[in-house]
């Protein structure tokens, strides 16, 4: 962790009288602070989107790199990984039989 | 070691999901939740270790994802003509039975699930496989076997498929 605290950001919202009690409820229920349980929730949630989504934009950086790595003809191979293939070479077998 | 008997196969009924526990309640919850659902609807597929009466020492899923690359450089797309996005395999889910960890269950599920994806490359296209690590633990994981990080998401790994096809030739 950076030890420098870091940079946060507010947002405002609406909230009908309704919704607003339902998460105070929530949120006592939780012994968490309203303003924790939007953030976390909310959070949560963004993850879970992203999570199901089926396409992933690569920024400018990262969309190189992996051009690279799909391209590279004779890539170097990781040692770790030839050894867990060799060690289960019947099951690799198996799914290209 | 891994009971000769166990076996890598689609999820089915007699699986005894409910006992499965890999110590991530998110994981636990989608094989007994949702992962039948899925498989139903099409979405991802569930591949499980298993012993022949039913218990799961651990489990993967596996489903079509796409790479977004419009952000890159024009010249470096020019092997990808008309393409804005190339063809993946993602990875979603790996988790070991907190019962049968240590015993090489994870590197097992993660060579099958590769090959796997390998095999289903040469019917449907695939470029690389891309890997959801939920934890530190899952990221270290993966980073042992070669996986590179994407800089805008720690939480995601990728391995090409070239890399893949080298690994199956080198062991034939």
């Amino acid at each position: 962790m950076n030890s420098k605290r870091a940079k946060t950001s507010r947002r405002d919202l609406r909230l009908t009288p309704n919704q607003d009690s339902q998460i105070e409820e929530a949120a006592a229920i939780l012994h968490v602070s309203v303003s924790d349980f939007i953030r976390e929730a909310s959070v949560e949630k963004a993850k879970q989107v992203r999570e199901d989504q089926e396409l992933m934009t690569l920024s400018k950086k990262d969309s190189e790199l992996f051009i690279k790595a799909i391209t590279e003809d004779s890539p170097e191979l990781n040692e770790n990984l030839l050894k867990a293939f060799k060690k289960n070479k019947a099951l690799v077998k198996k799914r290209l039989g | 070691m891994i009971p000769e008997e166990a076996d890598i196969e689609l999820l089915n009924k007699e699986h005894k999901r409910e006992l499965f526990s890999c110590g991530v309640d998110a994981l636990d919850i989608y094989l007994k939740q949702y992962a039948r659902q899925n498989l139903k609807k099409h979405i991802a597929g569930t591949f499980v270790h298993a012993l022949p009466d039913g218990t799961i020492l651990g489990y993967y899923s596996l489903s079509a994802f796409a790479i977004d690359l419009h952000k890159a450089p024009a010249a470096l797309l020019k092997g990808f003509p008309d393409y804005e996005s190339v063809p993946a395999t993602l990875l979603g889910r790996l988790a070991v039975d907190k019962q049968f960890k240590g015993k090489g269950v994870g590197g097992a599920l993660l060579v099958d699930a590769l090959s796997r994806s390998f095999s289903a490359s040469k019917v449907v296209g695939s470029m690389a496989v891309v890997v959801d690590a939920k934890d530190e633990q899952a990221v270290a994981f993966y980073s042992h076997y070669g996986f590179s990080t994407f800089l805008g998401d720690e939480s995601r790994l990728y391995l090409s498929m070239k890399q893949i096809e080298a690994l199956v030739c080198a062991i034939d």
